[in-house]
């Protein structure tokens, strides 16, 4: 129970940091955080598929309804669901599901990076590709979705430095 | 049968996520394809409070800037006034000119994207301030975007920046006529086609709205030429604008709606 409020918590936090202050900065269109990648980062790995799915779909769903993004991030978001545990087992094997919460610590930086920067790739790229939805832009969706992603993933290692930790 | 359960179990989570994905993809097409919802509604009104509530602690901050802007509009427009109170002394104008063809209502933006391909806005006046669907909307330096949809409090836009936007527009040095419409690209330019290669283009020309647009009133600037191509194989200009408006600085706006609209566009409709 405790571990789910800690997770409820870190759902509002990166939503109201992502919402109030990153969609605010408005730097260019080839920089853009979605630093709320985060909170699907950080989900247990022992979470059920079904559930993942789920919770995936409404985050961005809320996402979406107050960045005013019609879909793209429901789309992108749903996607993330259902790669991750394939994302996940590339980064620590086949035991992955019984671990119960994942950690920089136990993983290592070198592989939770890594991890967390495949996630934000999908993401970034589902996202871009959207919005664009042509296969012209191509070139723009791809310098946008590495630009992006850099910036996504420095922002988050801020977020990891800044806070002290991403989980119990 | 039972295969086909197997089956269906075995790809359950596949299955719920192809589901999900459809829901989202629908979405995303139903913004395109356009239609007023109830849902559509309540959903702006209500992240139109919440971006009002957040826009309150930006606001505060610009209060000086936006004053700043605000008096030497009220110059500007006074100058006007003393102008037109000239010239009435010496003009009779004939009744028609004298009546008023659009309404502005000002507004506050709550909520600008500018990073995106396909960037909204949304402002704190809906329908019970007479601002609804397709008013267009201009700032004191010109034209800003158009309105999409209006709740009861609210209406969310499409700004100029936005790649399903296109204005008609003109050159005000030759009045020849072309669309006005961004590529996704880059937010300091935005590009106007459909103007004939004979035509003369020069850098730093003005491009205002002209008299076919129903959404906003002639002669608004939308934005100044930086550079213009011949597209190659063609006889039409590939020119770059320069936008009047800088729209990572949004505050006032002003909705303009043309009091006239039904009346043409019902001519428009019954026209053979």
């Amino acid at each position: 129970m405790r571990g789910a409020m800690s997770h409820i918590i870190r759902f509002l936090a990166v939503m109201v940091l992502q919402l109030f202050i990153v969609d605010q900065m408005q730097l260019s269109g080839f920089l853009r955080a979605w630093v709320y990648v985060l909170f699907i980062i950080m989900l247990p790995p022992n979470l059920s598929r079904f559930w993942l799915l789920m919770i995936a779909f409404m985050t961005g769903l809320v996402y979406d309804f107050f960045s005013g993004a019609h879909g793209i991030h429901t789309a992108a978001m749903t996607l993330l669901g259902f790669v991750r545990p394939f994302v996940l087992r590339l980064f620590t094997g086949k035991g992955f599901n019984e671990i119960e919460t994942l950690s920089l610590r136990a993983m290592g930086v070198g592989k939770f990076t890594t991890y967390a920067a495949v996630v934000v790739l999908i993401h970034h790229f589902t996202v871009f590709f959207l919005e664009s939805f042509k296969l012209t832009d191509f070139h723009f969706v791809l310098l946008r979705t590495i630009g992006s992603s850099i910036f996504t993933l420095i922002s988050l290692t801020l977020i990891v430095l800044i806070t002290g930790r991403v989980s119990k | 049968m039972r295969n086909l359960l197997r089956f269906l179990y075995t790809y359950r989570i596949f299955l719920l996520f192809l589901g999900l994905e459809f829901f989202a993809l629908s979405l995303i097409y139903r913004s395109e394809s356009y239609q007023r919802s109830a849902i559509r509604e309540k959903a702006i009104g209500i992240a139109g409070g919440f971006h009002q509530w957040r826009s309150g602690f930006n606001y505060y901050f610009h209060l000086r800037d936006e004053n700043e802007v605000l008096k030497a509009e009220n110059a500007r427009l006074r100058k006007q006034i003393l102008n037109m109170e000239r010239h009435r002394e010496t003009y009779v104008l004939p009744d028609s000119a004298q009546r008023n063809r659009y309404s502005l209502v000002p507004a506050n933006i709550i909520y600008n994207t500018t990073t995106s391909r396909a960037n909204t806005l949304l402002i704190d006046r809906g329908r019970l301030d007479g601002v609804d669907s397709y008013v267009g909307l201009i700032n004191q330096n010109g034209v800003v975007g158009v309105i999409r949809d209006a709740s009861q409090h609210h209406a969310i836009g499409l700004s100029l920046l936005n790649v399903k936007l296109k204005v008609n527009a003109k050159l005000l040095s030759s009045g020849y006529s072309g669309v006005v419409n961004w590529d996704g690209v880059n937010r300091d330019e935005i590009q106007l086609k459909d103007i004939p290669f004979h035509v003369d283009v020069k850098v730093g020309d003005t491009i205002v709205t002209n008299s076919y647009s129903q959404l906003f009133p002639p002669d608004i600037p939308i934005g100044f030429v930086t550079e213009a191509e011949r597209i190659p194989g063609t006889n039409y200009w590939e020119i770059k604008l320069e936008p009047a408006v800088d729209f990572k600085r949004l505050g006032t706006v002003y909705s303009v709606r043309n009091l006239y609209r039904n009346e043409v566009d019902t001519l428009l409709n019954n026209a053979p």
